[in-house]
């Protein structure tokens, strides 16, 4: 039976670099054939925001990557509608990598993963 | 499956508590210990004994003071522990 894992975006990106080193956990994951999910709550929907410019801190665009989270096996990816909500943000804003998911959905799948990242 | 969730930011408790089941716990350690004074817990809450007396703090009663050892004794109550950074 696969291990489930679940990644955690709670942070907005560039400030950290926990959004690009969660996202490492989750490719290298696919790897070892884990059923992964992406939920990406609180500031974490930021990491999502379609309009991303790093170079102009030097910074690499690892938003770029989110495209590639179905090519890595990443099946799930949970983007907290609440969180949208109150940050007035909309789906079309938002790389369209993740499903918007209420607060019991993402619940339920944090209590149902064998092991939870955050950083 | 139950989750013990570990809490040394005391900025994320209401991240943290949004996601607790009925089931499962939450156990204060380090800076969040101050939580223990002002806050209930929403389900099972524990607070590390340790550092509560290095802050000269004591609980509010409503959590359960563990040591280290019932620290690692908590962590084998649960399927998973997961440390909400």
């Amino acid at each position: 039976m696969r291990k489930r894992l679940s990644i955690i975006f709670n942070k907005a990106p560039y400030g950290t670099q926990s959004g690009r080193e969660l996202l490492d956990i989750a490719l290298m994951a696919a790897a070892f054939d884990m059923d992964i999910s992406a939920l990406f709550i609180e500031d974490g929907v930021y990491q999502l925001l379609d309009n991303q410019q790093p170079d102009i801190l030097h910074m690499k665009n690892h938003s770029s990557t989110f495209k590639a989270l179905e090519l890595y096996g990443i099946e799930t990816a949970l983007v907290s509608e609440d969180a949208l909500i109150h940050r007035r943000l909309s789906q079309s804003q938002l790389l369209p990598v993740a499903q918007p998911a209420k607060q019991n959905e993402l619940q339920s799948i944090i209590a149902q993963s064998d092991f939870v990242f955050m950083l | 499956m139950t989750t013990l969730y570990i809490l040394n930011n005391p900025d994320l408790f209401q991240q943290c508590s949004a996601v607790l089941d009925e089931n499962d716990g939450l156990l204060l350690i380090e800076n969040a210990v101050v939580l223990a004074q002002q806050l209930e817990p929403k389900t099972a809450g524990f607070v590390l004994e340790e550092d509560l007396v290095a802050r000269g703090l004591d609980s509010n009663g409503s959590w359960g003071n563990k040591d280290y050892d019932g620290f690692v004794a908590l962590t084998l109550e649960y399927d998973k522990t997961v440390s909400w950074l």
